[in-house]
Order: C-alpha cells, then structure tokens, then sequence
C-alpha cells in the first residue's frame, strides 16, 4: 500500500480532520477496529425499508455530491479505507452463517463510495473475491465513479453486484461534483455487465429540476441501450431527502445548488422530502419509462418510502420489511440462482424483527 | 481586581467629544436604539450633574480622555452648551482588561439578551481584548461558561445587521434562535426587519417567513427587494390593517408560493370538507403534509342523545362521501 502511493504516505494514526471537504483529500489506511458489518443504519420501522446490510469500511469519499449527508455526519471527515479484508470477511462469515436460510445483501457503500478510491479499488477485489465463497451472501459494490477495470479479471462467482446511482447529466453537473461522467458510467456499466456481474441501478436521490421528466427519459433509454434488463438485478427508486440541519449544510457548502429550496415537507423521520404527490408523480415517470424499456422484470422498489406511496406507485405494497426482504430473495432466486444458495421461505422472512 | 485610586478633574467637553472613545459601548447601544435616554433626561434637567463621569487617562493629550462609564451625561451636558464636566479618573495604570470591565460593571443591567451579549463581546474583539480574556473572563462574567466555540457563534450573531439585532433584541430571542437568523444572507435580513414594524412576529413565525422566502428567492432567482415589491407582497404592506392580520396575510402568501402543490390540495379538500362534513357534530382533520393516509375524526359527545344523532350522521351518505373524497387526496 505504501508503495502505492509512494513518497506521501506516511504511517501514523488517523489525522483526525474535522473539515467535511479537507478529509476528502487525505486518505488513511486502516486496521480494523470493532464491528464492522450491520444493518444499514438508514433502516426506520415506520417505513419500508430494503433492509440491506453493510460493511462501513470506507469513511468519506472524494466526489462532493452537493446531497450528500455525509457533510453532516462525519465527526472525523478523513477519508478513511479498512483495508484488512480477511479480518472483514470473517465477521461477515462469522454473523451469516448464524442464518444459513437468509440471503443477505450486503453494501459497502454507507459512508462513501464502493469504488470512488481508484487505487483502492484492487482492496475492494478481494471482497469480490472473497464473497464468492459466502454460500448466503451477495456483495454490493455502488458508486458513482466508472473505475471497473480492477474487477474485470476477478473471481467473483456471480455474487457481487456492481451498482450506479444514476441521474441525468443535467444532476450529475450541478450536483454531484467531481463524479464519473454518465456516458463513463454507461462504458463501466457495460463492461462489467460483460464480465458476468449483475448491475443494480438505483434512481435514488431522483432531483427535481425544470425539464426533469425528458431528462429521467433519456437516462432510462441510455441505461437499457447499454446493458439489457436481464443483467440488471434490481431497481431501486428514491427522491432528494435530508434533515433540517443538513438542510443548512447545503446550503451553506453549496450555495449555488438550488436542491433544497423546492416544495419540500419535513416528514416523520426528520427529513425534508418532495410533497408525495410529487414524489408519487416522479416514481411513476420512472416505473413507467421502465416498463417501456423492456425492465419490468427487474424487481423495483422504493426507498424510505410509506406503504401509501408503494400503493399509489406500484398498486401494491409489502406488508413489512421482512416481507420486502423476501421479496427481493425470492427474485434474486429467480432470476439470478446462483446466487442463492437455498430457495427462500417467505415465514422465515416475516418472522424477521426490526 | 483590587482597589482602585480615584483622582476627579473638570475636563472640556470639547476634548471628550472630538477623542476617539475605545471603550463607548453604550454608543453602539445608541446607534441601536436602546439608548434609553428618557430618566436620566429627567433627572438631569431636574437635578443637573450629581456625579462625576467616569474616565481613563490613557495620554497627556487632552484628548486622550476615554469616557468608561458617563456618555449620558457627556451628551447631556453637550446638549445644554456646558463647556466642562466632572470626570473622576481611574489609576492610568490599569490593564485593558480592568478598564473593559469597569465599562461592563456599568453596561451590564443592558445585556440582558443573547443579542447584546452577543455585540458586548464583538465590541471587545473589535477593541483588541484578547481572545482568551474575552472567553476566560468576559464570557463568565456573562454566564455563558468559557467556550471558544460558544464564543464564535456568539460573534455570528453579532454580525446580524443591526436592525435584527435589534429586533432580537427587543423580543428577548435566544442564542439559538438569533444563530438561525444568522444562517440567512443580509439582504433578506435588512429587507424582510425594515419591514417587521408592520408585522406582528414572535421568534418562531420570523423563522418561518424567513426560511419560506429565502427558498423562494433561491428558487426563482429573485432578490428579496424584488421580492417585497411584488405586487401581491408589496399591497399586503400598504393595506391599512391591523398588524396581526397583516402578518397572516404575508403567512397564506409565502406559503401558497413555497407550497403551490400543497395548498392546492389543500384547497380543494377543505372545499369538499366544507361541502359535505362541516357543521356536524363529529370534526374532521388530516395530516396536513400529506404523508399520512388516514382521516381523523373527533367528537365529544355528552348524552346518549348526542352518541345517536353522532350516529345518525356518521351513517349519512354525504359523510362517505366526504370521507371518500378526502381520502382520495391522500
């Protein structure tokens, strides 16, 4: 590693930098310290959640997406990487098996970006290659970035998901600085769809804009013209939320950016989301433009989202947490059955407490 | 601080008036407004001069007299063409610090808000104290504990225009609240407290107001003078009205422009409530945001008689009707 980067590494202890945008610019390698893998700490029993697990490895990120809530959460802003990947393997080897029946998803994406540290990106080969011997375990890389090459040649037996958050370039340019291109995005998404990987793709946070609908139509029809809806194992659907102090925050770090400032209520969770008919009317543009495109057969969902909203958009809901965890096995066992290693059994999953 | 000797002289008002006076604080009060200058007025006209001005020595030109507690009565005496007045002087040898706080021994009954206590220790900064004494001992002579940090939110807020802080002054805000002004820029400040004479505001509905509009610049790219003078805004401002009415007037406006899906909607479900549910015996409420599918109703029901007409009325077509209608919204 410290060949890696040469003359300016330097051992020591973490610097500790409080300042959100410093951080970005030093990286500290790091050893691994407490627990690492949980449940995804956005989960909140008052709405549906996927119920994703992570591994927070990675801690800031060198894009400057003007959304971002790490700009109020980090107490310690350096950009930091755990790069022990066997002592994580472990613990994650270690806590699934203690349910062999459940099919967990697990991101490595909580605190920043799976793939945004490009020299760091052959660290997070070992994960890939690591997880491909997790019988229960499916790896979710997301990123905005378009640094895939490292994960060509790898062994990843079909269990790990390479995942884009997409929006329009019109976003991309005003809102998340410094992030791969989409067209970029496209090339990597394409090309490791070529390697065998499934790719996720997560319309989440979806920004409202002047002209956003043509946008998100655009977007959808360039995504399917580069990989084709059977790669793509699942669709996730989000909009813009932050909670009131990170309201400031943006404000305060991106006073060009307009994001915060559209018709916006602050829900039961403390954040600042559209109005729902807004979002009711944005999530059913998409699941709309994605059934045209041939993408229905991706299993969709939201994101912090109520059962009232799933009714409006989908016509249906999950009845828990348990059940949408379910549900995304049990297509996952459909379509993509090497990844499972046994057939879900819906009771196990809504025998699940949150 | 120990003891300090006191020697009294006459000394030209002329010389006290054209000095710089490093130590004024209570001009800045004045330029504030909160000069309060209507008892000693009074009672100087009634009695004159009863005690001598209290000053420093800080050189041997005339005019380096600095004034530490007396600029009533230096203005007073001014005023009224006196060509001298008392002065007792402290010891020339006292330390900054001694001096700052012989001046907020005399100021302190005035900093008795977030506001002032706030422009207090700018005027310290500006004044050269140091950073350490003003957080070691003025920030504890104030109750505010020693806290660097607390120390620079408090100079944020000392840099709200002064109409604002003023104004927060006035309505006893506290640091929080006047922090959350600070978040906006002074434009909108200066432009929305010009005009708070006109409203009736308490701290919450300030920050409301200003929250609302500010998105509503940001998003339209206005500025906040064009914003005032629009015409919807601008005949809210000149209607001779109460300033309560005034004030729930601008409320509907801001909030119709932040919120047009909203209140739209809102609109249209108090249309039907009022069509086929009000003046029943039952009342009817919804979460307001939208986010919450369901229909609250109410009632209080004293007699049995009251339980069966409540009855009768739930089971009325119009009831399901209404009930449907609204939950369609939602």
């Amino acid at each position: 590693m410290a060949e890696m980067f040469k003359k300016r590494a330097a051992f020591g202890k973490s610097p500790k930098i409080s300042d959100y945008r410093a951080g970005k610019r030093h990286l500290f390698i790091s050893p691994l310290r407490g627990d690492i893998f949980h449940i995804c700490a956005s989960l909140d029993p008052r709405y549906i959640c996927c119920s994703t697990h992570v591994i927070s490895h990675i801690s800031n990120c060198p894009f400057e997406c003007t959304y971002c809530f790490l700009q109020n959460y980090l107490t310690d802003a350096t950009l930091t990487v755990v790069a022990d990947s066997n002592a994580i393997l472990d613990e994650i080897r270690e806590k699934t098996s203690r349910q062999p029946w459940r099919l967990f998803r697990i991101g490595t994406w909580e605190l920043g970006d799976s793939l945004a540290v490009h020299p760091l990106n052959k660290a997070a080969l070992e994960l890939v290659e690591g997880f491909a011997g997790l019988p229960n375990c499916i790896l979710k890389l997301r990123t905005k970035s378009a640094e895939v090459t490292p994960l060509l040649d790898a062994e990843h037996g079909g269990k790990t998901v390479v995942s884009w958050t997409m929006n329009p370039p019109e976003v991309i340019r005003r809102e998340e600085i410094g992030t791969a291109r989409m067209d970029a995005r496209l090339r990597a998404m394409e090309r490791v769809a070529s390697a065998g990987y499934p790719v996720g793709i997560h319309f989440d946070p979806m920004i409202m804009f002047d002209g956003w609908e043509h946008a998100y139509e655009r977007l959808v029809n360039d995504i399917f013209s580069s990989v084709s809806p059977e790669q793509v194992i699942w669709i996730s659907i989000g909009s813009l939320r932050f909670n009131p102090e990170m309201k400031k925050k943006i404000e305060n770090n991106y006073p060009a950016s307009t994001i915060t400032a559209q018709e916006m209520i602050l829900g039961d969770d403390n954040k600042f989301r559209y109005v729902r008919p807004v979002r009711v009317q944005m999530y059913r543009h998409v699941l709309e433009l994605l059934k045209e495109a041939g993408a229905g057969i991706c299993f969709t969902y939201l994101c912090m989202e109520r059962w009232n909203v799933w009714q409006e958009v989908f016509g249906r809901y999950p009845d828990s947490i348990g059940h949408l965890d379910f549900l995304m096995a049990e297509s996952v066992w459909k379509r993509f059955p090497g990844m499972c290693s046994c057939r879900p059994r819906k009771e196990k999953y809504m025998a699940l407490e949150y | 601080m120990q003891g300090l000797p006191f020697s009294v002289e006459e000394i030209r008002l002329a010389d006290l008036l054209a000095g710089s006076q490093p130590y004024a604080f209570s001009l800045y009060l004045k330029k504030l407004g909160l000069w309060d200058d209507k008892w000693p007025e009074s009672s100087l006209e009634s009695c004159g001069i009863l005690s001598p001005v209290l000053a420093k020595k800080s050189g041997k030109n005339p005019q380096s007299v600095h004034v530490l507690d007396g600029f009533k009565r230096v203005y007073w005496a001014s005023s009224r063409g006196m060509a001298s007045i008392s002065c007792v002087f402290v010891s020339g040898s006292i330390s900054e610090y001694e001096a700052w706080m012989i001046v907020f021994a005399a100021q302190k009954h005035m900093l008795c808000s977030s506001a002032l206590k706030a422009a207090f220790l700018q005027h310290l900064e500006k004044s050269g104290v140091s950073r350490e004494t003003i957080v070691k001992k003025f920030m504890e002579a104030l109750e505010l504990g020693p806290s660097e940090h607390l120390l620079k939110k408090y100079l944020k807020i000392a840099g709200l225009p002064e109409k604002v802080l003023s104004f927060c002054h006035s309505k006893g805000f506290s640091a929080k609240r006047c922090l959350n002004l600070s978040h906006h820029k002074k434009g909108l400040l200066e432009s929305f407290f010009s005009r708070s004479h006109s409203l009736s505001l308490s701290a919450r509905l300030a920050e409301e107001l200003l929250n609302d509009i500010n998105d509503i610049l940001r998003r339209e790219g206005i500025s906040p003078e064009e914003f005032f003078c629009e015409p919807e805004i601008a005949k809210i401002f000149q209607d001779r009205t109460d300033n309560r009415i005034r004030t729930e007037r601008l409320r509907d406006a801001v909030r119709k422009r932040k919120f047009p899906v909203l209140t739209s909607i809102e609109r249209q479900m108090e249309k039907a409530k009022q069509r086929l549910l009000d003046e029943r015996s039952f009342r009817v409420s919804w979460d307001r945001t939208l986010e919450n599918r369901a229909i609250n109703l109410s009632a209080s029901v004293k007699s049995p008689r009251e339980f069966m007409q409540l009855v009768r009325e739930l089971e009325q077509k119009d009831t399901l009707e209404g009930i449907r209608i609204l939950l369609s919204f939602l």
